[in-house]
């Protein structure tokens, strides 16, 4: 009888002791992100220069993301409308990792995402620059195409090491 | 009426929860007598302070149970901070120097607030195995008879 009491009470606590077993929280969302479309003369050639700055939240206490790549997009009723490649080498826990991003583009590129952020051609011409400091979420996501988590104490003690 | 023998519920809740009181005591003790004094010792340090402290961070960065880094209340945030500082200024090589201190002092009192805890946490879950073993007992007795 008290073997079987044991190996019950045993289970209890292993049963309970899962309950604190997390694991690592993505991040979902981007922080901030501003936008700026400006024209530019390249080669003769009328362009469009995007300037985008943001940034990605670890919310984690003990896991540090090590080589984020992934895309950022721009979405009108659930189709990119352009995506921007990032990569972050490291955005350690509780941190930001800024993403800033500079490319330029042809008209036909970039004007599905003039039209999306309510301009035109002319107007942004006439203005020279489209600027947005709120993107709506629903206009603005990413997705990953890798990412390797790490414990932060593990990156840490590589990282002591390798200077000694 | 047909009296019905409790002891195996009796012996399983005194066995789990003495258990858990071991295991609790096993790490607060561990943090309290081995983990806390060297922490101590690498802060107290005079000489290669940088290389000391980061020793000790390393240490802190593991945090004690009953304190852990995921949550944390308004007084809490200066911990959180420290983290980020920390873990950027090891991750980046960079130095840290005695003007530093207080903020790893801040973490140590969090992992000792925790021992604390854990301690008094393994008490509890002593007493009340103790219950336990008593009223398994006299359950056993009493059928005895």
């Amino acid at each position: 009888m008290i073997m079987k009491s044991i190996k019950t009470a045993l289970i209890v606590i292993l049963g309970s002791g899962l309950i604190f077993i997390g694991c690592a929280k993505m991040p979902a969302k981007l922080v901030s992100p501003t936008l700026k479309i400006e024209p530019v003369v390249k080669d003769n050639k009328e362009l469009f220069k995007l300037t985008l700055s943001t940034g990605i939240q670890n919310e984690n206490s003990d896991t540090a993301f090590i080589d984020m790549k992934g895309l950022i997009f721009f979405s009108d009723a659930g189709t990119h409308v352009l995506t921007i490649p990032f990569h972050l080498p490291v955005v350690l826990p509780f941190d930001t990792g800024i993403i800033e991003a500079e490319k330029t583009y042809s008209e036909s590129e970039i004007m599905p995402l003039v039209t999306l952020f309510g301009s035109d051609k002319e107007k942004l011409l006439n203005e020279k620059v489209l600027e947005r400091s709120f993107v709506d979420e629903k206009n603005i996501g990413f997705e990953l195409t890798g990412c390797e988590k790490k414990n932060i104490l593990d990156v840490l003690k590589d990282k002591v090491n390798e200077k000694n | 009426m047909k009296k019905i023998d409790d002891s195996r519920i009796y012996l399983i809740a005194a066995v789990t929860t003495l258990v858990v009181g071991i295991v609790l005591g096993a790490i607060a003790f561990y943090s309290i007598l081995h983990v806390e004094p060297k922490v101590e010792a690498f802060l107290s340090a005079k000489d290669t302070i940088s290389t000391n402290y980061k020793r000790a961070y390393l240490i802190l960065r593991d945090p004690q149970v009953f304190a852990g880094y995921g949550y944390f209340d308004v007084e809490g945030v200066s911990v959180k901070n420290s983290l980020t500082f920390f873990d950027k200024r090891v991750y980046n090589g960079e130095e840290i120097d005695a003007n530093r201190k207080a903020y790893l002092e801040l973490l140590l009192d969090r992992r000792k607030k925790g021992s604390v805890l854990t301690r008094n946490t393994m008490v509890f879950f002593m007493v009340l195995s103790m219950v336990f073993w008593a009223l398994f007992i006299q359950e056993r007795r009493s059928f005895k008879q």
